[in-house]
């Protein structure tokens, strides 16, 4: 069936192109995140994560065209480039959300007060 | 001479006139660029969304357009056993800047797997289906001049596309509740 299909060919560019999805991918969840305010999936807010998600993206699209060397021959196959991509996916997604979740996390233990601010606290 | 050879011609002689837009070219037509760039808008959509209303309809836009893709691509295998047109390079003095693919010219399945992304993206983000349309056409113009199709394929490729997305979308008595168990067992793993 369609497994038999896929031989990802001698595997490096099989390799190289798993990576290149899975950091544009995280790039792309970065970019929506910032825009719709997604806290489940954001790693760092404001301009610095438009930034992240946009060097990310760029990076790498650069990355794989200057390096995989023979992407003007006859290469992956729609199923495996497919295969790959989805492999990515389910990769980034839970990434995205772990990473986000220890990034809340040091948010919030930076914005917490510290111990002398609350000594200084009057009591109520 | 027809038109579809006059068109084929008209663009793929004028290779190898200015560098850049060979250049250019060559970094549109590959296996890679475009169609990643689409799955990637595919996953912004997925995630897109101000409402839980926005957003399931986004990611029924998404799974719309896999299903446009299956389909599509299930069409084409088995018209490829009944009809099979042969490659520009093969029939045609061309200058090629690609290398040459051993399936059937028509209809182009990159160029059908580019406007089931346009199509689809169209249903939930007007705006967003407007940009990946405007990048399937280019995609479908990089085609032909690369020397890898004919004018018909890439037109053909882009009609089925649109016209399998639009059959999904109409068969939604069938569809939405298809996309909404998919969702259902995305987010519950996490994954929406």
């Amino acid at each position: 069936m369609f497994f038999d299909l896929l031989h990802f060919g001698a595997g490096a560019q099989a390799i190289h192109y798993f990576t290149f999805c899975l950091a544009a991918i995280l790039g792309t969840i970065q970019g929506v995140a910032l825009r719709y305010r997604r806290a489940d999936l954001l790693w760092v807010d404001g301009y610095l994560g438009y930034t992240l998600s946009a060097l990310t993206i760029a990076g790498s699209f650069v990355w794989f065209f200057l390096t995989d060397q023979e992407i003007f021959i006859p290469g992956l196959a729609g199923g495996e480039l497919f295969t790959l991509f989805v492999v990515a996916f389910v990769t980034a997604a839970p990434l995205t959300r772990l990473v986000a979740f220890f990034a809340a996390r040091g948010r919030a233990l930076a914005l917490a007060p510290t111990h002398a601010a609350r000594e200084k606290e009057p009591l109520a | 001479m027809n038109l579809d050879l006059w068109l084929f011609h008209a663009l793929n002689d004028f290779v190898g006139t200015v560098p850049l837009i060979d250049w250019l070219t060559r970094a549109l037509v590959n296996d890679y660029a475009v169609p990643t760039a689409m799955s990637l808008a595919a996953v912004a959509l997925w995630f897109a969304g101000a409402t839980p209303e926005e957003r399931t309809n986004n990611q029924r836009a998404v799974v719309f357009i896999a299903l446009a893709i299956l389909f599509c691509n299930a069409l084409i295998k088995d018209l490829s056993y009944v009809y099979f047109r042969p490659r520009p390079f093969a029939t045609e003095t061309v200058k090629l800047l690609f290398y040459r693919p051993s399936v059937s010219s028509f209809p182009s399945i990159p160029i059908e797997v580019a406007f089931c992304f346009a199509a689809g993206a169209w249903y939930a983000s007007p705006r967003l289906g407007k940009w990946l349309g405007i990048l399937g056409a280019l995609y479908a113009l990089a085609r032909v001049y690369a020397g890898v199709h004919f004018p018909s394929d890439v037109l053909a490729g882009a009609l089925i596309g649109v016209a399998m997305v639009y059959i999904v979308v109409r068969l939604d008595f069938v569809f939405v509740p298809l996309a909404d168990f998919a969702i259902g067992i995305a987010r519950r793993l996490q994954y929406a």
